[in-house]
């Protein structure tokens, strides 16, 4: 998992831990770059605001590194649309593959397990 | 009755007259031209911002209805236009209006020159003449679709006006005998003339010069106006008798000169309007010669002044629209922009505030695996933080509608400077005991040792919300070292806007708060008091744009500045210091215990 907000990733893995979910957690996106390796994660949970490098392109780069790793984007902006539609790169993508802060952490399990067992 | 010499000067007079009239109407239909010009793009522009070319929907049954208005808006409107079509951001035809043109979809454009400029600049461009699918002469324009909020290309607007149907409408409003009407494009080739044949031709192609007989006046107006822009007028006389040629440049934006017109009217057309003129004062026959004759010559002369002055404002209220419009689309997307950021910054709090109280809940239901108790209080330290950050936030954002609505309201009372800044002061060093930064020494230098008490007008409470920002940030951004707070007198050099009978001429008290941390980022010097600027972890980014808000509603300034006024290298432990002004009331006037409350128009435009 990947966003600048610490007290979100500290959330985020003690809600994912709690229910099975073994979570690696970033804030600086260049550093969760540069640990990431092909077959170390099956799905990557990435914030697309973050101010040194934005989500999709994190996404691009860490596609470069494994082709086939699962994705699921959080983002907080009005923009959550638009965002959706930049997928135009990505066929194999579309709104299931984002949820918008603030969110349940119910719904966070339920729609990160869908995306990994579909 | 009018005869011999003052004849013939009242007729040059007029005919002088009449050429001046021509030269102002060639340079007012210049104008004409650029503004209808400009409204087709502005036509293109306002269906660019539709949600669905915005959201890329370029082939779908609404985007086709907008396309459809657009084309009926600009025809009837504007100007007769060929089509109105749609590229994807391939620049392939996509969509076109009207229907009988949809089996050109599918056509790449790429190739095009006017597309290949759109794309270099990705700016509104307008072509050269050039002869279109339906065989008449048309100039295109295109327009960029961007996508304000991210900023993609989503694709071109193209359109087509009909060059000669273009300039026949400009008959009525300027009264001009359309068939004078001449206009060449950037390229020398003609966009209208008499005769229709010439359209599409070079001016400067063999076939064409021979048509004026290699005249050297008329080649010498047009190539200085269409080569080098320059306006110019010359009389002349090709063998179809003379005429008098006026031209003038045509502008449009970045492009620069994009067009010519030329308004070349038979000189026995001038003539004739004069013996009219004059055939009327004929008529007279009580009137003294030279009374009579400037008094004609005058009315002339003032009717045709009249109709210039009238088409200098209709040119000065067309470019102050444009004027204004653009200042309000510029506000429009900061406004957007605004929101956006606001909707992030306020939506991130809420997150931990939301989850840990969740799943706290479920641990007190006895639902969840058991939370520790020293995780208990972390968590709920957390969601205290995080709400603490999103009332700030709100606060804050609401101060901003404030001042953009012009609504923030000054309640002013008198009091001392001092107390306020002392009592702001007590209040950090307390905090300050239980930060990191304990090694920061909090000191205040007032004027005149504070001997005196230094009285200020002002809203206790907002004021209070400056200082207080201000030493914030001192602190925040010092990890050791000191931070002091000054004031001092000057002489304000303009009067303080509520002063009032009897006062003297104000003062104004400076007070500067210096650190010695880790000073100013150039890079951010210039956006410091804007919204959002920094996007601290503690901040909320907005703290100076409301303190700088205040002081001004308050007749005063702010400004900062890093403290080494040299190398960069020094910066970093120099710091910064942070300066506002207020006007002081002066000691003499000590009245206590008045209020005042004062709606106070803010002028701060971002």
């Amino acid at each position: 998992m990947v966003d600048d907000e610490p007290d979100i990733t500290h959330l985020v893995r003690r809600v994912l831990e709690n229910n099975e979910f073994v979570v690696d957690s970033y804030t600086d996106p260049t550093l969760a770059l540069s640990n990431f390796k092909p077959g170390l994660y099956d799905l990557l949970l990435l914030d697309i605001k973050m101010p040194k490098m934005n989500g999709f392109d994190l996404y691009q780069k860490m596609k470069e590194i494994e082709s086939n790793v699962k994705i699921c984007f959080l983002t907080a902006s009005e923009l959550f649309y638009e965002e959706y539609r930049r997928l135009d790169a990505y066929p194999r993508l579309d709104k299931a593959h984002f949820i918008q802060k603030p969110f349940r952490t119910e719904h966070l399990i339920r729609q990160l397990n869908e995306i990994l067992y579909s | 009755m009018f005869r011999g010499s003052a004849e013939d000067s009242v007729r040059e007079l007029l005919f002088e007259q009449q050429k001046q009239q021509q030269i102002e109407n060639t340079k007012s239909l210049s104008k004409h031209v650029e503004s209808d010009l400009d409204r087709v793009v502005m036509r293109l522009e306002l269906l660019a911002r539709e949600p669905t070319l915005q959201n890329g929907e370029l082939t779908s049954h609404d985007t086709s209805t907008l396309l459809k208005q657009a084309e009926s808006d600009i025809n009837s409107q504007i100007t007769p236009i060929d089509t109105l079509g749609l590229l994807n951001s391939s620049n392939i035809l996509v969509n076109i209006s009207p229907d009988e043109y949809r089996k050109y979809i599918g056509l790449d454009r790429s190739q095009t020159e006017y597309v290949q400029e759109v794309n270099k600049n990705w700016q509104p461009y307008i072509s050269s003449g050039f002869v279109g699918a339906l065989g008449r002469y048309i100039i295109a324009i295109g327009v960029p679709i961007t996508n304000l909020e991210t900023g993609r290309h989503a694709g071109i607007i193209t359109t087509a006006p009909f060059t000669t149907q273009f300039f026949e409408r400009y008959g009525n409003i300027l009264n001009i005998n359309t068939q004078f009407i001449v206009a060449l494009d950037k390229d020398a080739k003609y966009l209208t003339a008499a005769p229709p044949q010439l359209v599409g031709k070079d001016f400067f192609a063999e076939e064409v010069q021979k048509l004026t007989n290699g005249n050297p006046d008329v080649y010498r107006l047009y190539e200085n106006a269409v080569r080098f822009g320059e306006p110019g007028s010359a009389v002349f006389d090709t063998g179809v008798g003379e005429h008098f040629a006026t031209a003038y440049p045509v502008v449009y934006g970045r492009q620069g000169q994009i067009m010519t017109v030329i308004l070349s009217n038979p000189t026995a057309a001038i003539y004739s309007d004069i013996e009219n003129a004059l055939f009327v004062q004929k008529l007279q026959t009580i009137i003294i010669l030279t009374a009579a004759t400037s008094a004609t010559s005058a009315l002339i002369f003032f009717i045709l002044r009249r109709n210039a002055a009238l088409e200098r404002k209709v040119e000065e209220r067309t470019s102050e629209l444009r004027t204004a419009n653009e200042q309000l689309r510029n506000h429009d997307k900061m406004q957007k922009e605004f929101i956006n950021v606001a909707a992030h910054e306020l939506r991130t709090p809420i997150v931990p505030i939301l989850g840990f109280s969740e799943l706290l809940y479920s641990n007190a239901k006895g639902q969840q695996r058991q939370v520790q108790e020293e995780e208990q209080k972390e968590m709920l330290e957390i969601i205290l933080r995080n709400a603490n950050r999103l009332h700030q936030l709100t606060e804050d954002i609401l101060d901003v509608t404030r001042i953009e609505s012009h609504s923030l309201q000054i309640r002013k009372e008198r009091f001392n400077l001092n107390d306020v800044i002392l009592n702001v002061i007590e209040d950090y060093k307390k905090q300050i005991v239980n930060r990191n930064n304990g090694n920061v020494k909090l000191i205040y230098e007032p004027a005149n040792s504070g001997n005196t008490a230094t009285l200020v007008e002002a809203d206790r409470r907002r004021l209070t919300q400056v200082i207080s920002n201000l030493l914030n940030n001192a602190i925040k951004f010092t990890e050791e070292g000191t931070v002091t707070v000054t004031t001092s007198m000057i002489k304000g050099k303009d009067v303080g806007r509520d002063r009032r009978e009897g006062e003297r001429a104000a003062e104004e008290v400076v007070i500067a708060i210096k650190d010695t941390g880790t000073g100013i980022d150039p890079e951010l010097m210039p956006r410091l008091f804007t919204k959002f600027a920094t996007k601290s972890y503690q901040g909320t980014g907005l703290g100076l744009f409301i303190a700088k808000s205040i002081v001004e509603a308050h007749g005063g300034k702010m400004w900062a500045e890093n403290n080494n006024k040299g190398s960069d290298s020094d910066r970093k432990h120099k710091g910064a210091t942070f300066y506002f002004t207020l006007p002081v009331v002066s000691m003499t006037e000590l009245r206590m215990g008045e209020e005042k409350e004062v709606r106070v128009v803010n002028d701060q435009r971002q």
